[in-house]
């Protein structure tokens, strides 16, 4: 339906260069709310009051929406054209989600169909604004200050939580002299996202270090002993002899340029307001006590080198210490593997032992992630499903064929790399479905291996592809996604699947037995497969719920019973119906003593579980299914768990 | 459901201090708050909010209390500044009367709410969805709910949600707002918030500068809106 933007909702602040707010859309009448999504009837004069007491801006020109559903909830952003052309970001445009845009008294107007849209493009210009206040910091004018304090309270404007602004915004209120404590405290406080804290902390540091070596002596090279230097000592092995070889030195150094390269790379995917950071400086090699120092600043560099130079050197100190092991097994090439093993073990007997930046002590290294001898990466405490063959299709496909994505149930896309499987090699059927051009939507089996990593986190890796044809001696089905515990899998099953009816209809079938399901594929187009796959989570429910010969394989992290699981769980383990009270006691019991349940409302709100009778409640033959569809998960999951357990030195 | 006080200010010092204070009386005895509340023999005045959401549309600023933060007050089933201006067919009885709706449809602050709130919306979690939706309820009027008190169809004859939302009203020394648990306010005066808030109590009052950091919402009260019906709804 069509639609037009009026205004915005809150104050546009004169001396702002940037305002933004949920879109004040005229829809059939109604003035409805971007944000919240709530209609009124739209009274003009109410309009012009609400526009006059500062509760919504108004747009001189309303911005029409070709396109407006009532689930959208679009928001308006004005940035002042001197701000565009101080920040420099007159080329950055949105790359997603603009549903207009306009230009009026000297700013420029962007309506966003959403927040991720709005996140997306303020992003950008906020790594835009960061690099400006970074070049700005060589400059010593006395307009500086002002340019910097606009740039800096109109990015913070546009993007109140993003971590290096405000990482910006501490710093300078360092340099004003008031309390670096509290002013970085303040500056977290802002930032909401875990990951935007620690790069707010890491980018903080970095400006610090930078400021500090400004400051030091001019020109005076930096005390490769001191505090802030990053030291990599070796000692026993190739250092037994108390130095380093020669020859031993200069693999390890070459070694660690080939590492660092990658750092410089995963530095600028992790601060993409860096341009390039330098390359690490190496100030000194002891090969006497067989020691490598690396400097993370140097005062004569320009400020923004300076930083670069630190988050680099800090990036390559958590890769050697195996803290960023997720990101080599994900980007790194064989050789930088190569090259980081040489780094952190030489020889099988040498001990390396590092001295982080401002670290005062040395410890060992004990990277989290190690590799085989073909540089294939084994983290620690890994564990690998055995193959699961799930019916699926394929709805995407991302880095040109390099990750393909898939759906295997509703709501469920995994996206995984389709050049190598878990061993190395190229999935079978890859090359295949490369030739056709009908692979999207299409059902098809997917074999996949389950990886759960050392960080407690899961992987899966792509072992064969094959679209699902009429009738194949071993095309057939061997897991299916639990209904009732996300990532966890019912498998070792054995359902023949081919497609019938002119390739219309999808039959399961157990193998050499009864028919499980038929499946209208009513078009090879996402929504055809959003269909089908919809039936098959009927199909995979019904099967969860009835087959207990099968096994189950729990999830890589077994969340909290919910309310209703856990009001499931007990009554399920009882001997009979149980009132309110005894419930909440039992469950109390059983998960936590301070876990509080409100049982009416779980049972008032799933009546097809439960019934009432004369205030005692028991399961329904469904309630009953559920919870031993759930238990019989969790068992799994709480077993395998000890298993891990005491396979632990 | 939480409290939802929205204020509007003239500039940033006034905003920071209902923040770091909590809402006043209005100072001004001709303001039509404090002239309703003597029409509806409500004493002594009281600051006001919505339960559980605001105004549908559109605001400057607002705050958000908890529950635990109102020591003190009273709790009615619909705007009683409503049945003054525009809630049918109360706004067309005489004072007295209107005062005895009111009254009859009054409960104490903080022992009645969990029995009120237990009545309507109810703990039905779709129920629930629906007075944060501000959908009417099903029936005639709050005596639908309570029994024995006065039958006035003001859903019936009323399209406003505020004919069917939980006003709270209590003295402003009552609210606890230093437990204030989101605040907002339009994305381009935020920085001027923070700058008088430091400004102010930079040097006397820190633990207010970080609460008032850390529990703001970005992107204004249709954001909020939006963040707390998902909250609350679940």
């Amino acid at each position: 339906m069509a639609a037009t933007v009026l205004g915005y909702e809150g104050n546009r602040d004169a001396r702002s260069l940037v305002s933004w707010g949920a879109a004040a859309i005229l829809v059939d009448g109604d003035l409805v709310n971007g944000a919240s999504g709530m209609h009124r009837p739209h009274d003009e004069e109410e309009f012009r009051q609400l526009t006059r007491e500062g509760t919504i801006s108004a747009l001189e020109s309303p911005i029409i929406l070709k396109q407006y559903r009532n689930a959208d909830r679009p928001l308006v952003v004005e940035l002042a054209l001197t701000f565009v052309d101080e920040a420099g970001i007159k080329d950055v445009v949105p790359r997603k989600g603009l549903r207009g845009s306009s230009h009026e008294r000297g700013f420029q107007v962007y309506v966003f169909a959403d927040l991720d849209a709005f996140n997306a493009y303020r992003s950008q210009v906020a790594t835009r604004v960061v690099q400006k206040l970074l070049d700005l910091q060589d400059e010593t004018e006395g307009a500086i200050v002002e340019l910097r304090e606009r740039l800096l309270h109109a990015g913070l404007t546009l993007h109140a939580h993003d971590g290096v602004l405000n990482a910006l915004q501490a710093f300078y209120e360092d340099a004003f002299g008031e309390d670096r404590t509290f002013a970085l405290e303040m500056a977290k406080a802002r930032v909401r996202d875990p990951l935007e804290q620690r790069q707010l902390e890491c980018v903080h540091r970095a400006l610090l270090a930078a400021e500090a070596a400004l400051q030091a002596a001019a020109g005076a090279p930096p005390d490769p002993n001191g505090d802030h230097a990053y030291v990599l000592q070796y000692r026993e092995g190739v250092a037994d002899s108390g130095g380093l070889a020669l020859r031993d030195a200069a693999h390890i150094v070459g070694s660690a340029n080939r590492v660092d390269g990658f750092a410089g790379e995963e530095t600028v995917r992790r601060f993409p307001f860096l341009r390039s950071p330098p390359s690490t400086q190496l100030q000194a090699i002891s090969t006497g006590s067989a020691k490598l120092h690396f400097v993370p600043t140097i005062a004569g560099e320009p400020f923004s080198d300076r930083v670069a130079r630190y988050l680099n050197l800090t990036v390559l100190q958590d890769i050697i210490d195996g803290k960023l092991g997720e990101a080599v097994e994900q980007r790194a090439t064989a050789q930088v593997v190569k090259a980081l093993q040489t780094v952190v073990q030489p020889s099988p007997q040498t001990v390396v032992e590092h001295r982080p930046i401002d670290a005062s002590e040395y410890t060992r290294i004990e990277p989290e992630t190690l590799w085989d001898d073909d540089g294939r990466p084994q983290p620690k405490g890994a564990e690998y499903s055995e193959p699961l063959v799930l019916l699926g299709y394929q709805s995407g496909l991302l880095q040109d064929w390099g990750k393909l994505e898939i759906n295997i149930f509703p709501g469920t896309r995994i996206r995984l790399a389709s050049d190598r499987d878990r061993d190395g090699n190229e999935p079978m059927g890859i090359d295949a479905l490369k030739q056709r051009n009908d692979f999207l939507f299409r059902p098809t089996l997917f074999t996949l291996v389950r990886q759960r990593l050392a960080s407690g986190r899961r992987k899966y890796w792509l072992q064969q592809v094959r679209p699902v044809a009429a009738y194949l001696k071993s095309a057939v089905i061997t897991a299916i996604p639990s209904t009732f515990v996300h990532d966890a899998f019912v498998y070792r099953l054995d359902l023949a699947i081919g497609l019938r009816g002119d390739g219309h209809v999808l039959h399961i079938r157990e193998s050499g037995g009864d028919t499980v399901a038929e499946l209208e594929v009513a078009s090879l187009e996402l929504s055809g497969a959003q269909k089908w796959m919809r039936a098959f989570q009927s199909v995979c429910e019904n099967l969860e719920i009835s087959d207990f010969r099968s096994s189950r394989l729990g999830p890589v992290f077994m969340p909290s019973p919910t309310a209703l699981e856990r009001v499931l769980v007990v009554l399920q383990e009882a001997d009979g119906p149980l009132d309110r009270d005894a419930i909440s006691q039992r469950i109390r019991e059983q998960f936590r003593p301070d876990v509080h349940v409100d049982v009416w409302t779980v049972v008032r709100k799933h009546t097809s579980h439960f019934t009432v009778d004369d205030g005692e409640v028991s399961l329904t033959l469904r309630g009953a299914q559920i919870a031993r569809a759930y238990l019989a998960v969790e068992r799994r999951s709480a077993s395998a768990r000890k298993a891990s357990r005491t396979s632990e030195p | 459901l939480v409290w939802v006080h929205a204020f509007r200010r003239a500039d940033e010092a006034a905003i920071v201090r209902v923040l770091r204070d909590g809402p006043q009386i209005h100072p001004d005895e001709t303001n039509d708050t404090r002239v309703y509340e003597g029409r509806l023999g409500i004493a002594p005045n009281r600051v006001y909010a919505y339960v559980g959401r605001t105004l549908e549309t559109f605001g400057e600023n607002a705050l958000v209390l908890p529950p635990a933060a109102v020591r003190g007050g009273h709790l009615t089933p619909f705007d009683t500044g409503g049945t003054i201006r525009k809630i049918r067919p109360i706004d067309d009885f005489p004072d007295p009367e209107k005062a005895a709706y009111v009254a009859a449809f009054t409960w104490t602050l903080p022992e009645d709410l969990a029995a009120c709130l237990e009545t309507y919306p109810t703990g039905d979690a779709t129920r629930l969805a629906a007075y944060l939706d501000t959908a009417k309820p099903d029936g005639r009027g709050p005596g639908d709910l309570w029994p024995g008190k006065p039958d006035a169809a003001i859903w019936e004859q009323n399209t406003d949600w505020r004919a069917w939302t939980w006003e709270g009203r209590a003295e402003p020394h009552h609210l606890a707002i230093d437990q204030l648990r989101h605040w907002t306010c339009s994305p381009s005066v935020a920085n001027g918030v923070f700058a008088t808030a430091k400004r102010l109590y930079g040097a006397t009052d820190r633990p207010f500068l970080l609460r008032l950091t850390k529990t703001y919402l970005e992107g204004g009260v249709g954001s909020m809106l939006l963040r707390l019906r998902k909250d609350q709804a679940a």
